[in-house]
C-alpha cells in the first residue's frame, strides 16, 4: 500500500509512504515502487525497498511429510519445530484428525527452541490419506502450524 | 600565415568543442517548471518476524518552479 502528497509546491517537500505486508514474505525481499509525476526531464523516479521477514517458528524441512510405504513397514518422517525467537515457546498440543492412520511423538531437543516431531503411519488399511497436524505453541504471534502428512500406504508384496 | 592543416584542425577543435557543449545536459528545464528530487532512493529495512508491519517514507523535494504532481506509484 502507498500513500502519498499529490501536489508538491516549487521549493517544497512531500512524502510517498510505502507499506509492506510481511505476512505473506519469507526471507528476504527487494521491493521497487515507481513514482510517476508531470516532471518533463523525469517522468518516473524509482524507490527500492528491502529487507528480511523471519518467521517465528520454523518447520525443517517444511510443513509437508510424506509417508508412502507397505502397511506397517513405513518409515517414519521427520519435522524440526524451531523457536526463532530469543524467549522459550511451549508446545500445548498437536491436534491430529487422522489418528486412526498418524500418530505424533514429539521430542525435546533443545527445550523451548527445538524439537523434534516424528510422524508415523498406524493404517490398518491400505491408500491414500491426507491428514491434518495442528501444532499448538505458546507464541501469540504464532499459536499455531499446520502440517500436513500425506500417506501412500500400499499392500505387502506377495498377498 | 596560417597553413590550412592548423586551419583544418582548429575548425575541427572548434566543431569538437560546441558539439561537446550541445550534448551538455541543460539543468532541467532551465530551473523552470517542476523538478522532482529524491535524496535516498532506497531503504533497508531491520530484519522483522512476519506479521510485523512494514512501512517507509521517502521525502520527494520539488526543487522547480512549478507545482511538482505525483500522479501514481506503480509497484513490482
Amino acid at each position: 500500500m502507498t500513500w502519498y502528497d499529490r501536489v508538491i509546491p516549487p521549493g517544497g517537500t512531500g512524502k510517498v509512504t510505502v507499506k509492506i505486508d510481511s505476512t505473506s514474505i519469507r526471507g528476504e525481499f527487494r521491493k521497487k515502487a515507481l513514482v510517476w509525476s508531470n516532471d518533463p526531464e523525469r517522468l518516473s523516479v524509482a524507490l527500492y525497498l528491502q529487507g528480511e521477514v523471519r518467521p517465528h517458528i520454523s518447520l525443517d524441512p517444511g510443513n509437508y511429510i510424506p509417508l508412502s510405504g507397505v502397511k506397517g513397514k513405513t518409515d517414519p518422517g521427520y519435522v524440526e519445530i524451531i523457536n526463532n525467537h530469543s524467549d522459550p515457546v511451549e508446545i500445548l498440543g498437536i491436534d491430529n484428525d487422522l489418528p486412526h492412520r498418524v500418530r505424533w511423538r514429539l521430542e525435546e531437543i533443545k527445550p523451548g527452541f527445538v524439537y523434534r516431531l516424528e510422524v508415523r503411519d498406524i493404517s490398518t488399511q491400505t491408500g491414500d490419506y491426507t491428514a491434518h497436524l495442528t501444532i499448538r505453541t505458546s507464541n501469540p504471534q504464532k499459536p499455531q502450524l499446520p502440517l500436513i502428512v500425506k500417506g501412500d500406504i500400499r499392500e505387502r508384496l506377495g498377498r | 600565415m596560417i597553413s590550412s592543416k592548423f586551419k583544418t584542425s582548429m575548425i575541427f577543435l572548434v566543431s569538437t568543442l560546441l558539439l561537446a557543449c550541445m550534448h551538455q545536459r541543460l539543468p532541467a528545464n532551465e530551473g523552470k517548471g517542476p523538478i522532482i528530487h529524491v535524496s535516498r532512493i532506497s531503504h533497508t529495512f531491520n530484519p522483522v518476524y512476519e506479521g510485523e508491519e512494514l512501512s517507509h517514507s521517502f521525502t520527494i523535494a520539488n526543487e522547480g518552479t512549478a507545482d511538482l504532481e505525483l500522479k501514481k506509484v506503480t509497484h513490482s
